[in-house]
């Protein structure tokens, strides 16, 4: 893995870099010598072959010669079958997700990106990913289309309206990448650069706990309110009185809910961590299964975060 | 006087029409090179010399929009059509002289259009268009639309007013095996323009329907799904700016038979290349896509065929290298555009290989890169045949001969600031800089440095040469009759 940069291509950080980079100089190679080929041809048949004297007149009938044409096609044919077979080999490669991936959302929009991690961190503008482990990002826009660009992992792909589009790579080197957004979307175009920030995976892992953490001086309770915020809670349940999806959480701590089996039980401290890691366990009476489970999205502390936060709600 | 315009506007003479559409289409084209020149000058500073980030979107949608459709893509039914190609075919007339005259005043009436749409809408979103379009108020989309579909119209009567030309209005006695070059790339480009223009005209009506749409089917039918509408785009945009290639595949050919004094080598099989490139433009709109949504299968599909066209292009390049081949080469300023014409398609053409390998184009992509092959093949190859064929044929449409040593000079200026100003892009593209950038790291300057100063080289360089052109007329007093000494019908006086 060569992570110098050439006069050419940039320093190669991924897995996937030095495939791309060994056709690209192959190709670059050939059509250097190619070209050099045809315009010294070119020269030297105008100047030996230029007119001296004499009348012009047509010169030798060789204007055609099957056997010489069928060779000019199938000879340059050889070439670019090679290199189209050796280019989609590389891309079905970049184009096969691992199953072993660190999955990262990512959201591009007018004109910044940002990042949702597993367990509940994010960042913006900033993608934070451990070395020499395959990372797969799952992309949507929020706008326009956008284009999510390394040119040091040698990886690019749309990032689109209404619909994912997935990309994943694995860095080879600690260090901090540019991240080019590829796509022309608006005045702010430009500035819709990032970086990507390849850390120890002891340090991914510390990074993303302290994502989870109440940031300094909130207290537990705004933090959990937050939490209803960012975590969607608030798509489903208000906290108003109005039933929505699910049931409002205005009264509901401490009070007791009808189940769906006939069972009554009072809303406690356990009743609500079970509702988030295992929505299915408790149904409420009157209301579909429909809420996610969020295991593995939500950390512990961001738990004690949301109860104390509902706990504000029953006062 | 007014009479005499009025009269000259309404003329269903094709040569008048000729000249209108090239007298048009050169003040299109030089408001689009004086952009582009800004452009290239404004990012020698990372952070914009002067404008800002906005004034430059606009100023790079003008510019491609302008070069695009009005002049790479009418220029060849427009003014080869109308000045040289009945000469050419020995016909005294076109086959559709009004339609052709309608289809200058829609191009007139739509370019404008397009011009004022884009600039009142404060449109940025470069000649792709942006997707899904959303933005804009309604009177500065209506304009922008109409104006689009106006040239779609525009360039599908041309197209039609020459394919019939060609089809109809031969000399009698030549068969299609007798009709040159020039006349087989201008069919086939006309073909293809018939072909996808209807398609084009169709996808700008969905966006125009779907921007007013009431709910229900029409905006279902006509929602602009990034995806979709970036394919409904391709699907005639793709063909409509390869397909350039063709008629200057066609003037090369005819400059360098004509200046080797030979016929071209494998006649036939540079038609039969020519047909081949024509179909496969018609299928690799998807290249266009590959890092989008569009399923691996699918990508790879079109990535083949894409690649494929570098065979016939390649078989044309080796038969005008053999034509070449003892030859009796007498070098006339017109030579000397096709052979760098030939060289620049080499460039241009290798780059466009590289671009259609599936693991290049990831890399490759919406940067600097598409910017120079581009540019290299169109503002490079095709400007500079066009113009040999200009110079070559200028003697016999205005009866005036053209100063060869100035063509030279202008020539050699000229390729000097094409490969100046585009080389950097390529360089930039590989490095990783995305295309449109208004702002930029600062370690990438020296390349931006470099294309300013081509791009100031370039556009004296074209100046020269149109002038040289232009007041060519002045300076010669008799007739010449065969000024090339080219066998050519046209010039032999066989044609009428
Ligand atoms: C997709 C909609 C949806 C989202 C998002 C959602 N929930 Fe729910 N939730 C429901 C529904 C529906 C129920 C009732 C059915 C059930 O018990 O599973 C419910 C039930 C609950 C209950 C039990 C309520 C009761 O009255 O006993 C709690 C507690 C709860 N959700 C907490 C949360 C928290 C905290 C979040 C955010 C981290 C959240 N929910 C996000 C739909 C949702
Ligand atoms: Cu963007």
């Amino acid at each position: 893995m060569d992570t110098t940069a050439g006069f050419w291509l940039p320093g190669q950080f991924s897995t996937i870099s030095s495939d791309v980079d060994g056709l690209f100089y192959f190709i670059y190679y050939c059509s250097v010598f190619l070209f050099a080929l045809v315009v010294t041809a070119m020269t030297y048949f105008a100047i030996r072959y230029r007119r001296r004297g004499g009348k012009v007149g047509l010169t030798s009938g060789f204007t055609h010669n099957t056997t010489m044409e069928i060779l000019w096609s199938v000879i340059p044919a050889i070439p670019i079958v090679v290199v189209f077979v050796w280019g989609s080999k590389t891309f079905m490669r970049m184009h096969a997700m691992p199953g072993n991936a660190v999955e990262i959302k990512a959201t591009a929009q007018k004109w910044f990106w940002s990042f949702d991690y597993p367990e509940g961190a994010s960042s913006v503008n900033e993608l934070i990913v451990p070395v020499n482990k395959p990372v797969k990002l799952t992309m949507s826009s929020q706008d326009v289309i956008h284009s999510f660009f390394v040119p040091e992992f040698r990886v690019k792909q749309d990032v689109l309206p209404n619909r994912y589009t997935q990309l994943w790579f694995q860095a080879v080197a600690k260090g901090n990448f540019d991240l080019y957004c590829a796509e022309f979307c608006g005045k702010g175009h430009s500035e819709m650069l990032g970086k990507v920030r390849v850390v120890s995976d002891t340090e991914f892992v510390r990074w993303m706990d302290e994502q989870n953490k109440p940031p300094a001086g909130m207290s537990l309770e705004d933090f959990g309110a937050q939490l209803y915020k960012s975590k969607a809670c608030a798509t489903c349940h208000s906290v108003n009185g109005t039933p929505g999806t699910g049931p409002t959480f205005m009264q509901m701590f401490g009070h007791e809910v009808l189940l769906a089996d006939g069972q009554r039980v009072i809303v406690d401290e356990n009743y609500i961590r079970e509702s988030i890691l295992d929505p299915r366990a408790k149904i409420v009476n009157g209301y579909q299964p429909v809420m996610p489970t969020y295991q593995g999205v939500i950390k512990d502390r961001q738990i004690d975060a949301l109860i104390a936060y509902l706990k504000t709600l029953a006062k | 006087m007014i009479q005499s315009i009025v009269k000259r506007l309404t003329s269903t003479d094709h040569v008048s029409v000729g000249w209108l559409y090239a007298a048009t289409i050169a003040l299109f084209a030089l408001a689009g090179t004086a952009l582009g020149l800004t452009l290239v000058i404004v990012t020698v500073k990372p952070t914009l010399l002067f404008l800002n980030p906005a004034m430059y979107a606009r100023f790079f949608t003008l510019h491609g929009n302008i070069m695009i459709n009005l002049l790479i893509l009418p220029v060849f039914a427009g003014v080869f059509g109308n000045l040289i190609l009945p000469r050419v075919i020995g016909s005294s007339r076109v086959a559709l002289p009004r339609t052709n005259l309608i289809g200058w005043w829609l191009y007139l009436a739509g370019g404008l259009l397009m011009l004022v749409g884009l600039w009142v809408g404060v449109y940025d979103g470069g000649w792709t268009l942006h997707t899904p379009l959303k933005g804009m108020s309604s009177p500065a989309f209506i304009t922008l639309m109409s104006g689009l579909l106006l040239l779609a119209g525009s360039l599908f009567l041309a197209s039609l007013n020459v394919a019939l030309t060609i089809y109809r209005r031969r000399k009698a006695g030549t068969g299609w095996a007798g009709l040159s070059l020039v006349g087989w790339t201008l069919f086939l480009a006309a073909l293809v323009h018939l072909i996808i223009m209807p398609e084009r005209f169709l996808f700008l009506l969905t966006q125009l329907v779907g921007h007013f749409g009431a709910d229900g089917w029409i905006k279902q039918a006509t929602s602009p799904d990034s995806q979709v509408f970036q394919h409904l785009f391709w699907v005639s945009s793709s063909p409509a700016v390869t397909i350039v290639i063709l008629p200057a595949i066609g003037l090369i050919s005819e400059l360098l038979a004509t200046f080797t004094g030979k016929k071209l080598f494998a006649r036939q099989g540079v038609l039969i290349a020519c047909c081949v490139f024509a179909g496969l433009s018609l299928v690799v709109w998807g290249e266009h896509l590959l890092i989008g949504e569009q399923a691996t299968r699918t990508s790879v599909l079109f990535s083949f065929l894409s690649a494929l066209q570098g065979i016939p292009a390649g078989f044309v390049l080796l038969a005008w290298l053999a034509t070449m081949f003892r030859g009796s080469i007498t070098p006339h300023a017109p030579f000397w555009y096709a052979f760098a014409a030939v060289a620049l398609w080499v460039m241009g053409g290798l780059a466009g290989v590289t671009m259609s390998i599936m693991s290049m184009n990831v890399q490759l992509h919406s940067t600097a890169f598409v910017v120079g092959h581009t540019h290299i093949t169109i503002a490079g190859s095709v400007l500079l045949a066009i113009f040999g064929g200009l110079y070559y044929w200028w003697p016999l449409i205005t009866g005036s001969m053209v100063n060869e040593r100035a063509a030279k000079v202008a020539l050699s200026v000229s390729a000097v600031g094409i490969l100046l100003t585009f080389i950097p892009y390529f360089v930039l593209g590989v490095k990783g800089v995305p295309r449109r950038l208004s702002v930029y790291p600062s370690q990438f300057q020296p390349e931006h440095y470099w294309a300013a100063a081509g791009g100031v080289v370039l556009v004296c360089g074209v100046l020269f040469l149109v002038w040289n052109l232009v007041t060519s007329r002045k300076t010669l007093a008799a007739e010449p009759v065969n000024p090339w000494s080219s066998d050519a019908p046209e010039w032999t006086g066989q044609t009428g």
